[in-house]
């Protein structure tokens, strides 16, 4: 085996890449500072004593990450695994823009809509009718991507008759 | 440092591939779109939101609990307006970005093996750490902006020192990642976007670009999902601060113009226990000539009006008409400096912002007032009956209601 070859090989292992890589030098502008940052946090959390006890600043900590991992980013990709089986490919991005814009409005209007914090003295604070209006406007972006789902998916059918015919 | 590699470097024993299943499986996530180019180009528009929420969050804090080096102005009227307004308005529309975000990079939560090396399992914790911190400070921030308060921790005190945590998680993230982030920021189909790769890997990368280009889900969508998403979330909510879309803005919390005397109320005097203000009322200011004035005493001072913004540490904010007192006036009268930096005492008892401090920028200008009255009548018992201070440029926290005496601090 000659020399090259076994540069070649050796460059196929999967540490080799990452030597290859060379690291620009503004990495440490980013580096240094983040750490001396997030140890100023760390520092301040530790000693906020009773203002922030680390059970519940822990819980909250894991449980937003979890809450992600483990529900919202499951049930998109079951939706995705499902809209792939069910809708004809020109129809998936209609499809997936309206679901995900429809998504994230409820996730951000759920607290709203359930009012936890309502008070029945100060009628400024959550003065709209939550969940009606996110029915109405998730309706509104689902129908909207339902009609776009169709004519694209008429479209493709069309055009693809079209090419048949030549 | 040799040592050092050697320890970081150690593999560590894989679980048998039998467990190998689900989503750990190989291709388990098949979309060329979970790729290093969509990572690196979400995130630096997430990182952009993260800076900018950081400063503005970090601005709000120092008006709060001043540093001795640190002033703010009386003026522009509106800065702490926008400064608040772009918080909230981008924190909220942060959450579509970093659900995007968390979606390109899914994949490496399940990578085989899960802890290959000692630097993978403190690559792999630092990366919990920074999802827990942004995730954890866009999650509790929002469920905030509704009051309700499912934690046992003070939200602004947790907020701020996780703050720095979140922007110093990112900042580590960026210097970590700096090689991926060079390529995946390069233009397609140049030098700078293979730097690093082997030709093998490099053609790779060609392949799922083209697949991400003409699959049915494309590049196109999914800039289009996170594009309307953020436009989406921005539109619902941004009427609370940006009062001309009061009316489309039909998810936000609050709404400019909906509230007793057409203002928005954050503290009501059912809740601060101030009820019962009756004729024995005096508002006291300490000085070298002290005053003890009734509301007729009051009235007899220059009336002055001035259309100043009430603005929510929460992000909303909305202009209103006031009229009352120069404090300015009423200092000079007890013999002190026009700009003495003075304490404002509420009738509330209890609660963190019973009270303020006016500091020097802010007592000396001329629009601040000690408002008797709003939009044309007497303060509503929510807004402060019978007097409230009203300055320029200040969070709503700090403009205090129901006040009943001044001192020089």
């Amino acid at each position: 085996m000659s020399l090259t070859t076994q540069r070649a090989a050796s460059a196929d292992a999967p540490d080799a890449d990452r030597a290859a890589t060379p690291a620009p030098w503004w990495r440490w502008l980013f580096v240094l500072p983040g750490l001396g940052a997030a140890l100023y946090g760390v520092y301040g959390l530790l000693t906020a004593g009773s203002r922030v006890p680390l059970d519940s600043w822990l819980t909250w900590f894991v449980g937003s990450a979890l809450l992600h991992d483990l529900v919202i980013a499951p049930s998109w990709i079951g939706l995705g695994w499902l809209a792939a089986r069910v809708l004809p490919p020109a129809a998936r991005p209609a499809i997936v823009v309206g679901a995900a814009v429809a998504g994230f409005l409820a996730l951000v209007a759920l607290p709203f809509v359930l009012g936890v914090g309502a008070d029945p003295e100060n009628p400024s604070f959550l003065p709209r009718e939550y969940g009606r209006n996110l029915l109405l406007v998730d309706a509104g972006v689902l129908v909207l991507a339902a009609v776009w789902a169709a004519v694209a998916t008429v479209r493709s059918r069309s055009s693809a008759v079209a090419e048949d015919a030549c | 440092m040799s040592t050092l590699d050697r320890l970081l470097g150690a593999r560590l024993p894989s679980p048998p591939d039998a467990l190998r299943r689900g989503p750990f499986r190989e291709g388990a996530f098949p979309s060329p779109l979970h790729s290093e180019r969509r990572a690196a180009r979400v995130g630096l528009w997430l990182g952009l939101a993260f800076t900018v929420c950081f400063v503005t969050g970090l601005i709000s804090h120092l008006i709060q609990q001043p540093p001795g080096w640190f002033s703010w102005p009386a003026s522009p009227a509106w800065l702490y307006r926008v400064t608040q307004g772009v918080h909230v308005a981008t924190g909220l529309a942060a959450i579509p970005l970093l659900l995007v975000k968390l979606w390109t990079v899914y994949p490496k939560l399940f990578e085989w093996p899960p802890a290959g090396s000692v630097s993978r399992v403190v690559s792999r914790l630092s990366v919990l750490v920074l999802v827990g911190a942004c995730a954890m400070q866009l999650l509790t921030g929002l469920i905030n902006l509704a009051e309700w308060y499912p934690w046992t921790f003070f939200f602004t005190t947790t907020h701020y020192w996780t703050g720095w945590l979140a922007i110093g998680a990112v900042a580590v993230h960026v210097g970590a990642k700096a090689p991926e982030i060079r390529r995946g920021l390069a233009r397609r189909g140049t030098s700078g976007a293979v730097a690093g790769l082997t030709s093998a890997q490099a053609a790779d990368r060609a392949v799922a670009n083209v697949a991400a280009e003409n699959q049915s889900v494309s590049r196109r969508t999914f800039v289009l999902a996170a594009g309307l998403g953020v436009g989406a979330v921005t539109l619902t909510t941004v009427g609370q601060s940006l009062s001309p879309l009061g009316a489309v803005s039909v998810l936000s919390p609050r709404v400019p113009g909906v509230g007793p005397q057409g203002l928005p109320v954050r503290q009501t005097a059912v809740h601060a226990r101030v009820t019962d203000v009756g004729a024995d009322y005096r508002l006291v200011v300490e000085g070298p000539n002290r005053l003890e004035l009734t509301l007729g005493d009051l009235a007899a001072f220059p009336q002055r009006t001035e259309r100043l913004p009430i603005t929510c540490v929460e992000g909303w904010s909305a202009s209103a008409t006031w009229t009352g007192v120069r404090l300015g006036d009423l200092l000079e009268a007890a013999g002190l400096p026009r700009d003495t930096e003075v304490t404002v005492e509420s009738l509330q008892e209890r609660g963190l912002y019973r009270q303020s401090t006016v500091a020097p920028p802010h007592a000396g200008s001329p629009r601040t007032l000690l408002a008797t009255r709003l939009n044309g009548s007497p303060l509503d018992p929510d807004h402060g009956y019978p007097v409230r201070l009203i300055a320029p440029n200040r969070p709503g926290v700090m403009q205090t209601k129901w006040v009943t005496k001044v001192a020089p601090v």
